[in-house]
């Protein structure tokens, strides 16, 4: 997949033609080019977990989303740019899948976060924040930022303030849109770690799932499951032991 | 909601108006409670079809491009189309390429290009919310 021996017009100039067309055949044609590069990252994540037909479809879906984003004025080189995209994509995905992070990622929450932003941006720029403003703070389309304020008519201010309320005070963006944070490098890992847990008895997936997931002690953990402290030592004991062989068989 | 609630809109061949098919496509899911990640899916489809139906109308010099959109319980279907009585024989083929093959099938359950028109289905999720 080199470069230089590709015949026809480099990629910066279908950028460019993209840029003043927008035509989707030209679209089609860096797609084309750099689908190769998508799969490689996408094959990065194999085996923790996803799939790899949806790892690819991610990917493609990250790509496309990178060719119609890219800016060749811009500075970086389209692979770097299309690199980072997939990888995030594909983390977030990981992210989604992971059971204890599972947050649902619902318009009203993207309303209530849009909201929370608009009112940081107001107060730092000393006037109403624009629909870009938004979107490169949260570092979201702008499709989304202007879907998330329609949607504001379909919500009471009430049960917006309630969704608030019944998680934290302000809503905290990592928890809806990580993109570079580090719950997101872990993600891949925890997708592997829920995996293992699955193959516990109930029981002790509930322990493991306390004690590592919901950060309770294991006198915490005693109290909540009815058992001594001395036996939720013994089965987290047991457990790693369990886990750990699990994770020596190949996951399918 | 067990209405079918259908919402038309017309816009000129021209891909200035893509951005207000994904918005109206992001407006309406969100209104049947999408989640985001489903409503970012639903815009892409919006996108796809309503880009690929205007470049071709464009081509074939046909001005108008309808936006159809259908919500119904969990599901939002979308139809981009020209006007029937727009299309002629000679007119070129519209064809589906498989770059937006690929695109459609990850994001939506069903879609279905034709002359001049193309459809996408797409039903939320049942998922704990």
């Amino acid at each position: 997949m080199s470069t230089s021996a590709r015949p026809g017009p480099t990629d910066e100039q279908l950028f460019r033609q993209l840029a003043e067309t927008r035509r989707r055949s030209i679209r089609n044609q860096l797609v084309d080019r750099h689908i190769g590069f998508a799969r490689h990252i996408a094959k990065r994540y194999a085996n923790r977990g996803i799939a790899d037909d949806d790892l690819n479809q991610i990917a493609l879906l990250a790509l496309v989303k990178a060719v119609d984003r890219y800016d060749p004025d811009f500075g970086a080189t389209f692979t770097a740019f299309a690199g980072r995209t997939i990888e995030g994509e594909i983390k977030r995905h990981f992210r989604d899948a992971a059971w204890a992070v599972r947050v649902p990622r619902s318009a009203k929450e993207l309303h209530l976060l849009v909201r929370q932003t608009t009112d940081d941006l107001h107060h730092e720029l000393g006037r109403s924040p624009t629909v870009k403003d938004i979107a490169a703070r949260l570092e979201i389309s702008t499709d989304e930022v202007v879907g998330a304020l329609g949607a504001a008519a379909a919500y009471s201010s009430g049960s917006l303030d309630a969704l608030g309320a019944a998680d934290s005070a302000a809503p905290d963006r990592s928890r809806y849109l990580a993109t570079d944070d580090e719950r997101l490098e872990l993600a891949p890992n925890r997708v592997l770690v829920e995996q293992l847990i699955a193959t516990l008895p109930p029981r002790e997936q509930e322990i493991v799932k306390l004690r590592f997931f919901a950060e309770l002690s294991q006198t915490e953990i005693a109290d909540r499951v009815g058992v001594s402290q001395m036996h939720v030592s013994r089965l987290l004991r047991r457990s790693f032991t369990m886990m750990r062989r699990a994770a020596e068989q190949p996951v399918r | 909601m067990t209405d079918k609630t259908e919402i038309t809109v017309t816009i000129p061949a021209s891909s200035r108006f893509v951005a207000l098919a994904r918005v109206t496509a992001a407006s309406l899911a969100a209104e049947l409670d999408f989640t985001v990640d489903e409503i970012s899916d639903m815009t892409v489809a919006a996108d796809e079809v309503t880009s690929l139906v205007i470049e071709w109308a464009e081509d074939n010099e046909i001005p108008l491009v309808q936006l159809r959109y259908q919500i119904r319980d969990d599901t939002l279907e979308m139809e981009a189309a020209v006007e029937t009585a727009t299309l002629t024989a000679s007119q070129e083929m519209l064809v589906l390429d498989d770059i937006t093959r690929q695109i459609l099938a990850a994001v939506v359950d069903a879609y279905d290009i034709r002359e001049g028109c193309g459809r996408v289905l797409k039903r939320r999720a049942a998922v704990a919310r």
